[in-house]
Protein backbone atom coordinates (compact mmCIF):
# COMPACT_ATOMS: atom_id res chain seq x y z
CA UNK A 1 0.00 0.00 0.00
CA UNK A 2 1.37 3.40 -0.91
CA UNK A 3 2.19 5.97 1.72
CA UNK A 4 -0.70 8.35 0.86
CA UNK A 5 -3.33 5.64 1.12
CA UNK A 6 -1.82 4.41 4.37
CA UNK A 7 -2.03 7.89 5.87
CA UNK A 8 -5.69 8.24 4.89
CA UNK A 9 -6.56 4.83 6.35
CA UNK A 10 -4.64 5.48 9.59
CA UNK A 11 -6.29 8.87 10.02
CA UNK A 12 -9.74 7.41 9.36
CA UNK A 13 -9.22 4.52 11.80
CA UNK A 14 -7.87 6.87 14.47
CA UNK A 15 -10.89 9.10 14.01
CA UNK A 16 -13.40 6.28 14.28
CA UNK A 17 -11.68 4.65 17.25
CA UNK A 18 -11.20 7.99 18.96
CA UNK A 19 -14.83 8.89 18.41
CA UNK A 20 -16.08 5.58 19.75
CA UNK A 21 -14.09 6.20 22.90
CA UNK A 22 -15.36 9.74 23.29
CA UNK A 23 -19.06 9.87 24.13
CA UNK A 24 -20.97 12.97 23.08
CA UNK A 25 -20.93 15.75 25.64
CA UNK A 26 -23.89 17.77 26.68
CA UNK A 27 -22.04 21.00 26.02
CA UNK A 28 -20.95 20.10 22.52
CA UNK A 29 -21.67 22.79 20.01
CA UNK A 30 -24.73 22.11 17.88
CA UNK A 31 -22.87 23.19 14.83
CA UNK A 32 -20.66 25.70 13.17
CA UNK A 33 -19.70 27.27 9.92
CA UNK A 34 -16.34 27.66 8.25
CA UNK A 35 -14.79 29.50 5.35
CA UNK A 36 -11.24 28.25 4.98
CA UNK A 37 -8.25 28.39 2.72
CA UNK A 38 -5.12 26.30 2.85
CA UNK A 39 -2.13 25.13 0.93
CA UNK A 40 0.25 22.23 0.95
CA UNK A 41 2.95 20.39 -0.91
CA UNK A 42 2.49 19.20 -4.48
CA UNK A 43 -0.01 16.35 -4.54
CA UNK A 44 1.10 12.86 -5.37
CA UNK A 45 -0.36 11.58 -8.64
CA UNK A 46 -0.36 7.86 -9.36
CA UNK A 47 -1.95 5.47 -11.83
CA UNK A 48 -2.32 6.05 -15.56
CA UNK A 49 -2.93 9.72 -14.89
CA UNK A 50 0.69 10.08 -13.76
CA UNK A 51 1.84 9.35 -17.31
CA UNK A 52 -0.14 12.35 -18.54
CA UNK A 53 0.43 14.92 -15.81
CA UNK A 54 2.86 15.32 -12.96
CA UNK A 55 2.32 17.57 -9.97
CA UNK A 56 4.48 20.66 -9.84
CA UNK A 57 4.32 23.41 -7.28
CA UNK A 58 2.01 23.37 -4.33
CA UNK A 59 -1.61 22.48 -3.91
CA UNK A 60 -4.39 24.57 -2.48
CA UNK A 61 -7.84 24.10 -1.03
CA UNK A 62 -10.89 26.24 -0.36
CA UNK A 63 -13.64 25.03 1.96
CA UNK A 64 -17.04 26.63 2.55
CA UNK A 65 -19.56 24.92 4.77
CA UNK A 66 -19.97 23.73 8.29
CA UNK A 67 -21.24 21.01 10.55
CA UNK A 68 -24.50 20.09 12.24
CA UNK A 69 -23.88 17.85 15.20
CA UNK A 70 -21.51 15.22 13.87
CA UNK A 71 -22.34 15.66 10.18
CA UNK A 72 -20.31 18.01 8.02
CA UNK A 73 -21.22 19.49 4.66
CA UNK A 74 -18.90 21.59 2.60
CA UNK A 75 -18.29 22.93 -0.85
CA UNK A 76 -14.67 22.07 -1.56
CA UNK A 77 -12.32 23.38 -4.21
CA UNK A 78 -8.91 21.83 -4.55
CA UNK A 79 -6.22 22.91 -6.97
CA UNK A 80 -2.70 22.05 -8.00
CA UNK A 81 -0.21 22.94 -10.68
CA UNK A 82 0.64 20.13 -13.07
CA UNK A 83 3.20 19.59 -15.82
CA UNK A 84 1.72 17.87 -18.84
CA UNK A 85 3.39 15.24 -20.99
CA UNK A 86 3.64 17.76 -23.85
CA UNK A 87 5.70 20.12 -21.73
CA UNK A 88 3.13 22.66 -20.59
CA UNK A 89 2.25 23.85 -17.14
CA UNK A 90 -1.49 23.56 -16.50
CA UNK A 91 -3.86 23.93 -13.57
CA UNK A 92 -5.82 21.09 -12.06
CA UNK A 93 -8.97 22.28 -10.32
CA UNK A 94 -11.67 20.06 -8.84
CA UNK A 95 -14.69 21.33 -6.99
CA UNK A 96 -17.86 19.86 -5.54
CA UNK A 97 -19.79 18.83 -2.45
CA UNK A 98 -18.28 16.90 0.41
CA UNK A 99 -20.01 15.35 3.40
CA UNK A 100 -18.38 13.89 6.48
CA UNK A 101 -18.79 12.36 9.90
CA UNK A 102 -17.09 13.66 13.01
CA UNK A 103 -16.40 10.88 15.51
CA UNK A 104 -14.69 13.56 17.62
CA UNK A 105 -16.83 16.68 17.76
CA UNK A 106 -15.28 18.42 20.73
CA UNK A 107 -15.86 22.20 20.94
CA UNK A 108 -12.11 22.74 20.55
CA UNK A 109 -11.12 19.87 18.33
CA UNK A 110 -12.86 17.97 15.59
CA UNK A 111 -11.62 14.96 13.70
CA UNK A 112 -13.59 13.24 11.00
CA UNK A 113 -13.74 11.28 7.81
CA UNK A 114 -15.11 12.75 4.65
CA UNK A 115 -16.24 11.81 1.17
CA UNK A 116 -17.20 13.91 -1.79
CA UNK A 117 -17.73 14.06 -5.51
CA UNK A 118 -15.74 16.68 -7.35
CA UNK A 119 -15.82 17.78 -10.97
CA UNK A 120 -13.33 19.96 -12.76
CA UNK A 121 -10.66 20.39 -15.37
CA UNK A 122 -7.00 20.29 -16.19
CA UNK A 123 -6.76 23.56 -18.04
CA UNK A 124 -4.11 25.61 -19.77
CA UNK A 125 -3.36 27.51 -22.92
CA UNK A 126 -1.78 26.31 -26.15
CA UNK A 127 -0.60 28.18 -29.19
CA UNK A 128 -2.67 27.02 -32.11
CA UNK A 129 -4.23 28.14 -35.35
CA UNK A 130 -7.77 28.95 -34.38
CA UNK A 131 -10.66 30.25 -36.45
CA UNK A 132 -11.62 33.84 -35.84
CA UNK A 133 -13.96 36.41 -37.30
CA UNK A 134 -11.31 38.63 -38.92
CA UNK A 135 -10.28 38.38 -42.55
CA UNK A 136 -6.61 37.61 -42.16
CA UNK A 137 -6.45 35.94 -38.81
CA UNK A 138 -7.41 32.38 -39.74
CA UNK A 139 -3.82 31.35 -40.23
CA UNK A 140 -2.40 33.35 -37.34
CA UNK A 141 -1.40 31.29 -34.32
CA UNK A 142 -3.11 32.40 -31.15
CA UNK A 143 -3.32 31.30 -27.54
CA UNK A 144 -6.37 29.08 -27.08
CA UNK A 145 -7.74 27.64 -23.86
CA UNK A 146 -7.59 23.88 -23.56
CA UNK A 147 -9.70 22.04 -20.99
CA UNK A 148 -9.57 18.37 -20.10
CA UNK A 149 -12.70 17.57 -18.14
CA UNK A 150 -12.90 15.05 -15.35
CA UNK A 151 -14.28 14.15 -11.98
CA UNK A 152 -13.14 12.46 -8.80
CA UNK A 153 -14.40 10.57 -5.81
CA UNK A 154 -12.62 12.19 -2.90
CA UNK A 155 -12.09 10.29 0.36
CA UNK A 156 -10.19 11.73 3.25
CA UNK A 157 -9.82 12.89 6.80
CA UNK A 158 -10.07 16.33 8.36
CA UNK A 159 -8.73 17.62 11.67
CA UNK A 160 -9.69 21.03 13.05
CA UNK A 161 -8.44 22.96 16.08
CA UNK A 162 -10.43 25.97 17.25
CA UNK A 163 -8.39 29.03 18.19
CA UNK A 164 -11.12 31.06 19.80
CA UNK A 165 -14.25 31.02 21.88
CA UNK A 166 -16.51 28.01 22.29
CA UNK A 167 -19.42 29.98 20.81
CA UNK A 168 -19.48 32.79 18.29
CA UNK A 169 -16.91 33.82 15.70
CA UNK A 170 -13.51 32.18 15.89
CA UNK A 171 -10.52 31.15 13.85
CA UNK A 172 -9.68 27.52 13.17
CA UNK A 173 -6.52 25.68 12.18
CA UNK A 174 -7.19 22.67 10.01
CA UNK A 175 -5.54 19.91 8.01
CA UNK A 176 -7.03 17.80 5.21
CA UNK A 177 -5.66 14.58 3.79
CA UNK A 178 -7.43 13.56 0.60
CA UNK A 179 -7.21 10.69 -1.82
CA UNK A 180 -9.04 11.65 -5.02
CA UNK A 181 -9.85 8.77 -7.34
CA UNK A 182 -9.99 10.72 -10.58
CA UNK A 183 -11.08 10.09 -14.15
CA UNK A 184 -10.25 12.55 -16.95
CA UNK A 185 -11.24 12.56 -20.59
CA UNK A 186 -8.19 13.41 -22.68
CA UNK A 187 -8.52 13.82 -26.44
CA UNK A 188 -7.50 10.24 -27.16
CA UNK A 189 -8.61 8.30 -24.09
CA UNK A 190 -10.23 8.29 -20.69
CA UNK A 191 -7.48 8.17 -18.05
CA UNK A 192 -7.85 7.29 -14.39
CA UNK A 193 -5.55 7.82 -11.46
CA UNK A 194 -5.26 8.83 -7.85
CA UNK A 195 -4.34 12.25 -6.50
CA UNK A 196 -3.21 12.30 -2.87
CA UNK A 197 -3.13 15.74 -1.35
CA UNK A 198 -2.27 17.12 2.08
CA UNK A 199 -3.45 20.64 2.86
CA UNK A 200 -3.04 22.76 5.96
CA UNK A 201 -4.82 26.05 6.43
CA UNK A 202 -6.77 28.50 8.47
CA UNK A 203 -10.47 29.19 8.57
CA UNK A 204 -13.00 31.46 10.17
CA UNK A 205 -16.53 30.63 11.18
CA UNK A 206 -19.20 30.75 13.84
CA UNK A 207 -19.87 28.01 16.33
CA UNK A 208 -23.43 27.77 17.63
CA UNK B 1 -45.40 21.54 -43.52
CA UNK B 2 -44.71 24.41 -41.16
CA UNK B 3 -42.26 26.99 -42.41
CA UNK B 4 -39.56 28.57 -40.34
CA UNK B 5 -41.59 31.77 -39.93
CA UNK B 6 -44.61 29.71 -38.79
CA UNK B 7 -42.45 28.07 -36.17
CA UNK B 8 -41.14 31.42 -35.01
CA UNK B 9 -44.67 32.83 -34.86
CA UNK B 10 -45.98 29.85 -32.90
CA UNK B 11 -43.04 29.98 -30.52
CA UNK B 12 -43.44 33.66 -29.84
CA UNK B 13 -47.20 33.33 -29.39
CA UNK B 14 -46.77 30.50 -26.87
CA UNK B 15 -44.07 32.37 -24.98
CA UNK B 16 -46.09 35.57 -24.88
CA UNK B 17 -49.07 33.58 -23.58
CA UNK B 18 -46.90 32.00 -20.90
CA UNK B 19 -45.48 35.34 -19.79
CA UNK B 20 -49.00 36.83 -19.75
CA UNK B 21 -50.20 33.92 -17.60
CA UNK B 22 -47.27 34.43 -15.26
CA UNK B 23 -48.00 38.13 -14.87
CA UNK B 24 -51.72 37.44 -14.42
CA UNK B 25 -50.97 34.93 -11.67
CA UNK B 26 -48.68 37.40 -9.92
CA UNK B 27 -51.26 40.18 -10.11
CA UNK B 28 -54.25 38.03 -9.21
CA UNK B 29 -52.63 36.29 -6.30
CA UNK B 30 -53.53 37.66 -2.94
CA UNK B 31 -50.72 38.48 -0.52
CA UNK B 32 -49.17 35.41 0.98
CA UNK B 33 -50.81 34.22 4.15
CA UNK B 34 -48.80 34.89 7.23
CA UNK B 35 -46.37 32.14 8.12
CA UNK B 36 -43.71 32.24 10.82
CA UNK B 37 -40.64 32.75 8.65
CA UNK B 38 -42.08 33.72 5.30
CA UNK B 39 -41.40 30.20 4.12
CA UNK B 40 -37.87 31.22 3.19
CA UNK B 41 -35.59 28.55 1.80
CA UNK B 42 -32.06 29.33 0.73
CA UNK B 43 -30.01 26.75 -1.12
CA UNK B 44 -26.32 27.42 -1.60
CA UNK B 45 -25.73 24.64 -4.05
CA UNK B 46 -27.36 21.51 -5.41
CA UNK B 47 -25.38 19.00 -7.46
CA UNK B 48 -26.32 15.69 -9.01
CA UNK B 49 -23.61 13.34 -10.22
CA UNK B 50 -24.79 10.49 -12.44
CA UNK B 51 -21.81 8.24 -12.99
CA UNK B 52 -21.21 5.20 -15.18
CA UNK B 53 -18.95 3.15 -12.88
CA UNK B 54 -16.86 1.60 -15.65
CA UNK B 55 -14.92 3.97 -17.86
CA UNK B 56 -15.41 3.41 -21.58
CA UNK B 57 -14.34 5.77 -24.29
CA UNK B 58 -16.41 8.52 -22.63
CA UNK B 59 -15.96 10.15 -19.28
CA UNK B 60 -19.20 8.66 -18.01
CA UNK B 61 -20.35 11.63 -15.96
CA UNK B 62 -23.74 13.29 -16.40
CA UNK B 63 -23.54 16.40 -14.22
CA UNK B 64 -26.33 18.72 -13.15
CA UNK B 65 -25.60 21.54 -10.76
CA UNK B 66 -27.50 24.56 -9.49
CA UNK B 67 -25.97 27.56 -7.76
CA UNK B 68 -27.59 29.82 -5.19
CA UNK B 69 -31.36 29.75 -5.23
CA UNK B 70 -34.00 31.20 -2.95
CA UNK B 71 -37.67 30.43 -2.49
CA UNK B 72 -40.16 32.32 -0.38
CA UNK B 73 -43.85 32.81 0.20
CA UNK B 74 -46.54 30.58 1.60
CA UNK B 75 -50.25 30.38 1.18
CA UNK B 76 -51.44 31.65 -2.19
CA UNK B 77 -48.20 31.92 -4.11
CA UNK B 78 -44.63 30.81 -3.75
CA UNK B 79 -41.68 32.30 -5.64
CA UNK B 80 -38.31 30.86 -6.54
CA UNK B 81 -35.27 32.60 -7.98
CA UNK B 82 -32.34 30.61 -9.37
CA UNK B 83 -29.02 32.23 -10.17
CA UNK B 84 -27.37 29.63 -12.38
CA UNK B 85 -27.73 26.04 -13.54
CA UNK B 86 -25.28 23.85 -15.42
CA UNK B 87 -26.25 20.62 -17.16
CA UNK B 88 -23.59 18.52 -18.84
CA UNK B 89 -25.04 15.25 -20.17
CA UNK B 90 -21.54 14.24 -21.19
CA UNK B 91 -19.27 16.23 -18.92
CA UNK B 92 -16.17 15.45 -20.95
CA UNK B 93 -17.53 17.31 -23.94
CA UNK B 94 -17.02 21.08 -23.81
CA UNK B 95 -19.56 21.83 -26.54
CA UNK B 96 -22.30 19.62 -25.12
CA UNK B 97 -23.20 21.69 -22.07
CA UNK B 98 -26.27 23.69 -21.13
CA UNK B 99 -25.86 26.78 -18.99
CA UNK B 100 -28.96 28.54 -17.66
CA UNK B 101 -28.42 31.95 -16.08
CA UNK B 102 -31.20 33.52 -14.07
CA UNK B 103 -34.55 31.90 -13.59
CA UNK B 104 -37.89 32.57 -11.94
CA UNK B 105 -40.66 30.18 -11.02
CA UNK B 106 -44.05 30.82 -9.44
CA UNK B 107 -45.93 28.04 -7.69
CA UNK B 108 -49.66 28.25 -7.12
CA UNK B 109 -51.36 25.77 -4.75
CA UNK B 110 -54.44 24.00 -6.08
CA UNK B 111 -55.88 21.98 -3.19
CA UNK B 112 -53.70 18.93 -2.68
CA UNK B 113 -51.65 19.89 -5.71
CA UNK B 114 -49.50 22.80 -6.80
CA UNK B 115 -48.78 24.11 -10.26
CA UNK B 116 -45.54 25.93 -11.03
CA UNK B 117 -44.43 27.71 -14.12
CA UNK B 118 -41.49 29.90 -14.92
CA UNK B 119 -38.72 30.94 -17.24
CA UNK B 120 -34.99 30.54 -17.60
CA UNK B 121 -33.85 33.99 -18.65
CA UNK B 122 -30.65 33.24 -20.58
CA UNK B 123 -29.78 29.76 -21.80
CA UNK B 124 -26.52 28.84 -23.44
CA UNK B 125 -27.52 25.65 -25.27
CA UNK B 126 -24.32 24.12 -26.57
CA UNK B 127 -22.93 26.85 -28.77
CA UNK B 128 -26.09 28.93 -29.18
CA UNK B 129 -27.75 31.42 -26.86
CA UNK B 130 -31.48 31.51 -26.19
CA UNK B 131 -33.58 33.82 -24.08
CA UNK B 132 -36.65 33.02 -21.97
CA UNK B 133 -37.13 29.28 -22.18
CA UNK B 134 -40.14 28.03 -20.21
CA UNK B 135 -40.61 25.36 -17.58
CA UNK B 136 -43.81 24.00 -16.06
CA UNK B 137 -44.21 21.67 -13.09
CA UNK B 138 -46.95 20.01 -11.10
CA UNK B 139 -46.74 18.63 -7.58
CA UNK B 140 -49.40 16.35 -6.12
CA UNK B 141 -49.76 14.91 -2.62
CA UNK B 142 -52.54 12.28 -2.89
CA UNK B 143 -51.88 11.35 0.75
CA UNK B 144 -49.70 13.07 3.36
CA UNK B 145 -47.14 10.28 2.97
CA UNK B 146 -46.84 10.34 -0.80
CA UNK B 147 -45.51 13.13 -3.00
CA UNK B 148 -45.56 13.04 -6.78
CA UNK B 149 -43.86 15.62 -8.95
CA UNK B 150 -43.39 16.20 -12.66
CA UNK B 151 -41.59 18.99 -14.49
CA UNK B 152 -41.27 19.75 -18.18
CA UNK B 153 -38.42 21.99 -19.34
CA UNK B 154 -38.69 23.16 -22.93
CA UNK B 155 -35.26 24.21 -24.18
CA UNK B 156 -36.50 24.43 -27.76
CA UNK B 157 -39.09 27.08 -26.91
CA UNK B 158 -37.72 30.57 -26.52
CA UNK B 159 -38.56 34.18 -27.12
CA UNK B 160 -35.34 35.05 -28.90
CA UNK B 161 -32.21 33.18 -29.88
CA UNK B 162 -28.92 33.61 -31.67
CA UNK B 163 -29.49 30.28 -33.32
CA UNK B 164 -28.75 29.62 -36.98
CA UNK B 165 -31.02 26.53 -36.97
CA UNK B 166 -34.19 27.22 -34.98
CA UNK B 167 -35.59 24.26 -33.09
CA UNK B 168 -39.16 23.10 -33.00
CA UNK B 169 -41.13 23.51 -29.80
CA UNK B 170 -41.04 19.76 -29.31
CA UNK B 171 -37.23 19.56 -29.41
CA UNK B 172 -34.73 19.96 -26.58
CA UNK B 173 -37.27 18.77 -24.05
CA UNK B 174 -36.62 17.27 -20.63
CA UNK B 175 -39.29 15.63 -18.50
CA UNK B 176 -38.51 14.91 -14.84
CA UNK B 177 -40.87 12.97 -12.63
CA UNK B 178 -40.47 11.64 -9.10
CA UNK B 179 -42.37 9.85 -6.38
CA UNK B 180 -41.34 9.91 -2.71
CA UNK B 181 -42.57 7.87 0.25
CA UNK B 182 -42.86 8.65 3.13
CA UNK B 183 -42.53 12.19 1.83
CA UNK B 184 -41.90 14.00 5.10
CA UNK B 185 -39.45 11.49 6.56
CA UNK B 186 -35.76 12.27 6.93
CA UNK B 187 -34.97 9.06 5.04
CA UNK B 188 -37.42 8.18 2.31
CA UNK B 189 -37.70 6.01 -0.74
CA UNK B 190 -37.67 7.78 -4.07
CA UNK B 191 -38.26 6.70 -7.65
CA UNK B 192 -37.27 9.13 -10.37
CA UNK B 193 -37.72 9.24 -14.12
CA UNK B 194 -35.93 11.54 -16.53
CA UNK B 195 -36.60 11.61 -20.25
CA UNK B 196 -34.58 13.82 -22.58
CA UNK B 197 -34.80 14.74 -26.21
CA UNK B 198 -31.81 16.99 -26.87
CA UNK B 199 -29.76 18.13 -29.81
CA UNK B 200 -26.48 19.42 -28.43
CA UNK B 201 -23.50 20.40 -30.57
CA UNK B 202 -25.20 18.75 -33.57
CA UNK B 203 -25.49 15.47 -31.68
CA UNK B 204 -28.92 14.03 -30.93
CA UNK B 205 -29.50 12.54 -27.49
CA UNK B 206 -32.68 10.62 -26.73
CA UNK B 207 -32.69 8.75 -23.46
CA UNK B 208 -34.80 7.67 -20.53
CA UNK B 209 -33.30 7.19 -17.07
CA UNK B 210 -35.11 5.43 -14.23
CA UNK B 211 -33.60 5.84 -10.78
CA UNK B 212 -34.45 4.22 -7.45
CA UNK B 213 -32.83 5.16 -4.19
CA UNK B 214 -32.96 6.82 -0.81
CA UNK B 215 -33.58 10.46 -0.16
CA UNK B 216 -31.63 11.60 2.88
CA UNK B 217 -31.68 14.54 5.25
CA UNK B 218 -28.31 13.99 6.85
CA UNK B 219 -28.03 16.99 9.11
CA UNK B 220 -31.62 18.13 9.20
CA UNK B 221 -32.99 19.60 12.39
CA UNK B 222 -36.27 21.18 13.30
CA UNK B 223 -36.28 24.67 11.82
CA UNK B 224 -33.14 24.06 9.82
CA UNK B 225 -33.37 21.89 6.78
CA UNK B 226 -29.85 21.29 5.64
CA UNK B 227 -27.96 18.65 3.72
CA UNK B 228 -30.75 16.92 1.87
CA UNK B 229 -29.30 14.37 -0.48
CA UNK B 230 -30.02 11.34 -2.56
CA UNK B 231 -28.21 8.11 -3.29
CA UNK B 232 -29.47 5.66 -5.86
CA UNK B 233 -28.91 3.37 -8.78
CA UNK B 234 -30.25 4.00 -12.25
CA UNK B 235 -30.72 2.43 -15.62
CA UNK B 236 -30.53 4.51 -18.78
CA UNK B 237 -32.00 3.33 -22.07
CA UNK B 238 -31.86 4.98 -25.46
CA UNK B 239 -28.66 6.62 -26.64
CA UNK B 240 -25.67 5.53 -24.58
CA UNK B 241 -27.47 2.94 -22.38
CA UNK B 242 -25.79 2.25 -19.05
CA UNK B 243 -26.21 1.23 -15.44
CA UNK B 244 -25.48 4.25 -13.28
CA UNK B 245 -24.81 5.43 -9.75
CA UNK B 246 -26.56 8.62 -8.72
CA UNK B 247 -25.49 10.94 -5.91
CA UNK B 248 -27.22 14.23 -5.25
CA UNK B 249 -26.33 16.75 -2.62
CA UNK B 250 -28.10 19.96 -1.69
CA UNK B 251 -26.56 22.31 0.81
CA UNK B 252 -28.94 24.90 2.13
CA UNK B 253 -31.11 26.06 4.97
CA UNK B 254 -34.75 26.82 5.44
CA UNK B 255 -35.99 29.65 7.58
CA UNK B 256 -33.99 32.52 9.08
Amino acid sequence: MRRGSLLVVVAAVMGIVGGAAAPARADEPRGGSIVAIGSGPAPRITGALAARVGASGGGCRLRIGGWFGRVTAELVLSCAGVDTDDGHHDSLVLTGPSVGWLPIANPWFQLGVRGGLLAGTISGTRTAVAPCAGKDCAATPRDVDVDVHGFALALGATAQLALGARRGGRFTLWADLDAQLARFQFADAVVTGRITQLTIGIGYGHAF
Amino acid sequence: MATRSDLRRARRASLVALIAALIAALVAARPAAACPDGGLELAIMTSRFTVAPVAGDRLGLDLWSRGISAAWGCGELRHQLVTIELEAPDAGDDAGQILRVGGYRAEVPLGAAALAFGLHLVVRWGDVTRFATPTIAVRVAPTPAVRLRAELTAGGAYLLAYDPAPRRLTEDLALDASAAWPAAAATRGEVRLRARRYTLAATARRDLTVTAGLGLALGARAGVRALPGFLGVAARVGDDPALLLVAEFAYGVAGP
